[in-house]
């Protein structure tokens, strides 16, 4: 379905006050009530003619001269009877309104019928003359009524990430000046989530789809489009700069490893790019000079790197790179209890942590060798706490513009939780500085 | 396997030259610019190569023109 065949359920732009062409009118009951058969009237054309004539007047002048389209009863559990008890229009309205007294539930709500007309004619001089009938008690323009539902993401309540990073807590800043890079396995940028949200995406040698899935994870969790009736929320409403840096087919051991050329030359790309952040949900053990000296670069062009802390707590727990980087932003993993996910490395060079575990966020609509779910799907792993402070810092830079990258990675520090599990700790080998919490971050 | 190497920024042209010449001898074919349309002093002086010979990491730490040399590095996908 195309986006302009979607129906919104948003006030409309011009608010009108009434419903066009219709007319709410109660005539007096009393001016009725001697003239009803016991027990109820038959919907029949002899029927009709017990209207008094003061009463069917008005509704005749309506007929003649404004073009009345029809008379119902409001209240009457008759009304669609009615409509089809006669072919003669001036019996219908009469029988119309004798049922809005005969069938009504209470006397309070006695004598009401609702009578359509072209909106031209429905003019105040039309409701003054119809008002000023002996037998009509009210006339008054049916009230204009909308859905007061905002578009929301159907599935924004799974987003358990987003509830502990606080951020519906609070409206945060627009964002969508500022790009946010993610490098990984690319993106699908058709994806109703993320449509309009890819500023650029460079592919490197490879092709353009997202065989593995990551990279259009990770953008999910960043920058989905919120409140556009589709999935998820992501973090920021802000841009995304793509690099592709990992091969379409896996290495022999079938595990995706970064082309490291392609990688190193989109670090070098980021610098002059207008990024202003960067995401990197990716890992290894060995450090690199090279990659250093770019990551130190990014720093110091006002670039703040965020990079996962790594997955391998229960297999030695060593320290990842870049995330060990001193430039760099390192992020570790919670669970929905609140606690270390269990397999989200610590060390020192730890700086908060965010949700990793089970989060759901956006997938390529196509499935492929690599990957059997498509569309939304919950993952779990560093990589996908990583994107939330990515997010985080890119509402805070959207906030301060000015600020250095270490005064957003300080900011994102000294704002941060402190969680139960920090015991009276500030600070920790687990947690660093606590949970993210954008809230607090862009007051 | 893939080597990295980065030239000091103080070393003058006639030494890197003699590095390449050398790797030359040692018979690396292709010796390239990481960063090719850098105009950036630091990031120039950053060459890659492709060698299975494993004698080749040392013999390039000790060229006095060379500030570091690093096999690449892997990284993967933390999910």
């Amino acid at each position: 379905m195309a986006r302009s065949d979607v129906p919104t359920f948003e006030a409309p732009p011009s608010e009108p006050e009434d419903a066009p062409g219709q007319l709410i009118v109660r005539v007096h009951p009393e001016a009725i009530h001697e003239h009803l058969p016991s027990p109820a009237i038959a919907l029949t054309r002899e029927d009709a003619q017990l209207l008094p004539e003061a009463v069917a007047k008005p509704f005749e002048y309506l007929r003649e001269s404004a073009g009345l389209g029809h008379v119902e009863p409001l209240f009457s559990p008759r009304r669609h009877e009615v409509a089809s008890a006669t072919r003669f229009l001036a019996e219908r309205d009469r029988l119309a309104v004798l049922t809005s007294v005969a069938d009504s539930p209470s006397e309070e709500l006695e004598g009401f019928s609702v009578i359509s007309l072209p909106e031209s004619q429905r003019t105040p001089d039309l409701v003054k003359r119809i008002r000023s009938s002996r037998a009509v008690q009210l006339v008054e323009p049916m009230p204009a009524r909308w859905l007061l539902a905002k578009q929301a993401d159907p599935l924004r309540n799974l987003q358990w990430g987003m509830r502990a990073i606080k951020w519906f807590d609070k409206t945060l800043p627009d964002a969508s000046g500022v790009a946010v890079g993610v490098l990984d396995t690319g993106i699908d940028e058709k994806h109703p989530d993320l449509a309009g949200v890819v500023a650029t995406y460079d592919t490197g040698p490879y092709g353009k789809e997202d065989l593995v899935g990551h990279g259009t994870h990770v953008a999910g969790t960043i920058a989905a489009a919120p409140n556009n009736d589709a999935g998820v929320a992501g973090v920021a409403r802000c841009r995304l700069a793509v690099w592709k840096i990992f091969p379409d087919t896996p290495a022999p051991d079938r595990q995706f490893y970064v082309d490291g050329v392609t990688y190193l030359r989109a670090l070098q790309a980021l610098e002059g790019s207008g990024v202003k952040v960067a995401n990197l949900s990716i890992g290894g053990r060995a450090n690199s000079l090279t990659e250093e000296l770019l990551f130190r670069r990014l720093s110091d062009a006002g670039i703040t790197v965020v990079a996962a802390m790594g997955n391998e707590f229960l297999r030695g727990n060593p320290a990842s790179y870049p995330a060990a980087y001193t430039s760099v932003f390192s992020v570790g993993s919670i669970a929905e209890t609140l606690e270390r996910s269990a397999f989200s490395n610590t060390g020192q060079h730890i700086d908060l942590v965010a949700p990793g575990s089970n989060i759901l966020s956006t997938l390529p609509r196509r499935r492929s060798d690599y990957r059997d779910e498509s569309r939304y799907a919950s993952w779990s792993g560093t990589s996908m706490a990583t994107p939330h402070a990515a997010g985080a810092a890119a509402l805070l830079v959207a906030r301060r513009p000015s600020w250095t990258s270490d005064q957003v990675k300080e900011r994102l520090r000294t704002s941060a939780a402190r969680i139960r599990a920090m015991g009276s700790n500030e600070w920790t080998r687990e947690y660093g500085a606590g949970l993210l919490d954008v809230r607090k971050a862009v007051l | 396997v893939k080597l990295l190497f980065k030239f000091k920024e103080s070393a003058p042209a006639r030494d890197r030259e003699r590095v390449f010449s050398h790797l030359r001898k040692l018979g690396v074919s292709a010796v390239e610019p990481l960063f090719p349309d850098t105009e950036d002093d630091a990031l120039a002086s950053v060459f890659m190569l492709d060698t299975e010979d494993e004698s080749l990491l040392p013999r390039l730490k000790r060229e006095r023109a060379v500030e570091y040399v690093e096999p690449e590095v892997r990284r993967r996908l933390v999910s």
